[in-house]
């Protein structure tokens, strides 16, 4: 069974996508500007539909920002000293319009951040970047680590999942819903921390026996497009990022 | 390639787990270090393989000769200096040191090792197969048209050319130990340490293994095997070193350490074929006439277990409708078990065969609902159990997963026990705990951490936690695969007692001499189908008269009964 390509940005190399990443993440973040974070992530949206990875990404992202979103609200919603216009006021807690604004635009902040790295890491495979790295002869080590930060999720995942598996073989019934999750996770957690830990100290040490992280220069059996021309507008695209910081800051 | 190790201890432990170790290896020797759980072999694998001490700190006394150089290792050695030292390319320190680190890379071209999991040892950054076993050719900095042409040759050589476009993580065990296996062969060392390098896997996955050894063996390679089994492909080994508490015992020629009496004292697993012995045959003949599990009895007997019409493909078929794959694209998946029957009655013993990839693994998921047929229906004692929860469906069924790790996630052998057991009656609970740690031979062990015990006890431990809940249907997935002779024994037993009670007993397994000699019944699957199923003596007679069907050996002993010499 040959596994699905997944979805392509044309034939883009996974470090002008992380390039673009950057750039979107850190010239938005400088903006800080509402109008201009919704405007990306409208743009993201689209694009990320387009290429088809909308389904993968944006349900992920909103995992990670209803409980962020809700978060703000109930901090800066609620509790935001420096709101005057007063919408709402209940006990010790008031809503205030600027809360309010305060919280969405640092919630569509985060959730474009959220997003464009998202989208790099699904969009990416691990084995394209590590060769590309290998390529450009990044330490050996420094490769792993940006290949294991990008499979990470998936891998406590499928430990969790055999950890849950390893129980239910034993007895353990968790409930459905919110209570049944909590009850699950509780149960999951110091297990799931010792077979990471475990797992990672002996993954260490295979590697090493197979001659990973010696002082010899490591080649790559993967060939990944990387053309001279995206090579330039790397280059072009992170100089006009730091021009753009340059000017934002010292003109402030 | 010479180790003279004086000591080796791990951090912390006040004696040494190897001491007293001799072990040298010429060019085109093939070398089988046998011992039982806890001996040390796998430490003296590592040692070999310059993964201990390493970052793990421990202390070893030990001069390593390999490729033209020695390397010394003393434990109050800080750095000092040794006379007469060539320029080291083995040492990534500077060469006049003693406690020299290793250069992973280079000592990696003289001596590559496969350790016991395969699993664990996948390099997590590869895509496919072929980038798999170049790993270590990636490593060693070679050229990428080299590179291609050695992964073919080698995956050629291993039967893995068809499988060199998939997804590593998605192959079955047998086939990612090939893939590893691959991978260090793939560098043409002068030395290659093999960790049980036959566990798991199927006759065809087995010759591949072997022929790869005897052409390595063939170009000058230095083999080590370590085994707690005397046959198999420790047959290759011209000499034979038995490791017990740490230190090696007795060495000797193959022939002559057979029948040692230090060979017949170890929990080593005897060579089937050389020693098809009366107690085999017995044990076979009570499994499969006399005794409590054969199947004339059985056929009276109530169902434990029926799966009916049952077919199987690989996606989730209980995700939530979102993310679920389409019915067109499941279809397109390849079918696991296709249309399997079969009824399991109390009192069984059964065994289920079949070549690495047949479905076995999967049809045992279905016993207690870890996977849940596309179609047709699996039922436990009286029950349906489509929509009941796993961790109901244990409550009949205990299942013992194929590798321990997976089955192992508690802080103490005790507490790993005793998980799921009923809480009120805490003295019957702790009763019951203390027999099955008992059968198991764990009393000594209770306290100590799962993972931190060797190969065989982790696989008692899982054994343990399946015997202590006294269920109506045990299903075992390769339960023989890295025990050694004690193990092996305290299964056989704990299979024909928990029969005796009534439970009905499924074994998954490559192990047909095993299975043979406690099981009364054989089913065979091939390609996701029941090829055939009934007492095991009739399903040998008829279908094993060539010494193998359907990627399975025939039992060496049987074999022998016949006059005929086992593969």
């Amino acid at each position: 069974m040959v596994s699905a390509a997944p979805p392509r940005l044309g034939r883009l190399s996974p470090l002008t996508v992380l390039c673009a990443a950057v750039v979107i993440a850190v010239t938005t973040t400088a903006l800080n500007s509402w109008a201009v974070s919704a405007g990306v992530l409208l743009g993201l949206a689209v694009l990320l539909a387009s290429v088809g990875l909308g389904r993968k990404v944006l349900p992920a992202a909103a995992v990670i920002m209803v409980p962020f979103g809700l978060s703000l609200l109930l901090t800066h919603g609620l509790f935001f000293p420096e709101g005057r216009s007063v919408l709402w006021t209940f006990g010790p807690a008031r809503v205030t319009a600027e809360g309010l604004f305060f919280a969405a635009s640092m919630g569509l902040r985060t959730a474009v951040f959220v997003v464009v790295f998202l989208a790099f890491s699904f969009h990416v495979q691990p084995a394209d970047l590590m060769a590309l790295l290998t390529k450009y002869r990044t330490p050996p080590q420094l490769g792993f680590v940006l290949c294991s930060a990008l499979t990470i999720a998936p891998a406590i995942a499928a430990r969790a999942r055999r950890v849950a598996q390893a129980q239910q073989a034993r007895g353990l019934v968790t409930g459905s819903g919110l209570r049944g999750r909590l009850a699950a996770v509780r149960e999951q957690a110091v297990p799931l921390v010792l077979a990471l830990l475990h797992e990672a100290g002996s993954r260490a040490d295979s590697l090493e026996a197979r001659g990973f992280g010696g002082r010899s220069r490591r080649t790559s059996y993967r060939e990944v497009t990387d053309s001279r021309a995206q090579q330039v507008f790397r280059t072009m695209l992170l100089a006009a990022l730091l021009a753009f910081l340059v000017f934002w800051y010292g003109a402030r | 390639m010479r180790l003279q190790l004086d000591t080796f201890s791990y951090p912390g432990d006040e004696h040494p787990t190897l001491h007293g170790i001799d072990l040298a290896v010429q060019a085109g020797d093939c070398v089988l270090v046998a011992g039982g759980s806890g001996s040390g072999k796998s430490t003296l694998a590592r040692i070999l393989a310059a993964v201990l001490p390493g970052r793990h700190g421990g202390v070893l006394t030990a001069r390593f000769d390999m490729g033209g150089e020695t390397l010394w290792f003393s434990a109050g050695g800080q750095h000092s200096a040794r006379p007469d030292d060539p320029a080291s390319a083995l040492a990534a320190t500077s060469p006049d040191v003693v406690n020299p680190r290793i250069n992973a890379a280079v000592w990696n071209r003289h001596l590559a090792y496969v350790g016991q999991d395969p699993s664990a040892q996948l390099s997590t950054v590869a895509a496919t197969v072929a980038e798999e076993i170049a790993f270590a050719l990636e490593n060693s900095g070679m050229d990428r048209v080299l590179m291609k042409e050695r992964v073919r040759l080698t995956a050629r050589d291993l039967g893995l050319t068809d499988l060199l476009q998939r997804n590593p993580n998605e192959l079955s065990g047998g086939e990612q130990r090939r893939m590893i296996i691959a991978s260090a062969a793939a560098l043409n060392p002068d030395f290659l340490v093999l960790d049980e390098p036959t566990a798991g896997l199927d006759a065809d996955a087995r010759r591949y293994v072997r022929t790869m050894i005897e052409s390595l063996l063939a170009r000058g390679a230095g083999i080590v095997l370590l085994t707690p089994e005397l046959g198999g492909i420790g047959r290759l080994a011209a000499r034979v070193h038995l490791l017990d508490g740490g230190r090696i015992v007795a060495s000797g020629p193959r022939s002559t350490m057979l029948r040692s009496a230090e060979a017949a004292r170890l929990p080593l697993l005897p060579d089937a074929v050389d020693t098809a012995s009366a107690a085999v045959a017995a044990a076979a003949e009570e499994a499969n006439d006399g005794g409590p599990g054969a199947l004339p009895h059985a056929v009276q007997a109530q169902p434990v277990a029926e799966l009916q019409d049952v077919v199987y493909r690989y996606g989730d078929q209980r995700r939530r409708r979102l993310t679920a794959l389409s019915k067109r694209s499941l279809l397109r998946r390849p079918t696991v078990l296709d249309g399997v029957n079969l009824t399991l009655r109390a009192g069984e013993r059964v065994a289920i065969a079949g070549a690495n990839g047949a479905g076995k693994s999967t049809l045992l998921r279905h016993l207690n609902g870890l996977a849940r047929p596309e179609s047709g229906t699996v039922r436990i004692l009286d029950r349906n159990i489509a929509g009941e929860p796993v961790g109901s469906v244990a409550r009949d069924v205990a299942y013992l997963f194929q590798d321990p790790q997976d089955q192992l996630f508690e802080r103490t052998v005790a507490r790993e026990v005793a998980y799921g057991m009923p809480v009120e009656d805490s003295e019957d609970r702790d009763a019951a705990v203390q027999h099955a740690l008992e059968r198991c031979g764990l009393t000594a062990l209770a306290q100590e951490h799962p993972y931190e015990l060797p190969a065989s006890a982790r696989r008692l431990v899982a054994l343990a936690t399946v015997l202590v809940r006294r269920p109506s249907l045990l299903a075992m997935d390769e339960p023989t695969v890295s025990m050694d002779r004690d193990g092996v024994d305290r299964l056989a037993r704990a299979i024909k007692v928990e029969a005796a009670r009534g439970a009905a007993v499924a074994v998954v397994t490559h192990n047909l001499d095993f299975a043979y000699a406690h099981c009364s019944r054989l089913v065979l699957l091939s390609s996701g189908r029941i090829v055939a199923d009934g007492p095991f003596m009739h399903v040998l007679e008829q279908h094993f008269g060539g010494g193998e069907a359907f990627g399975v050996q025939a039992p060496a002993a049987w074999m022998r009964s016949k006059g005929v010499d086992s593969i």
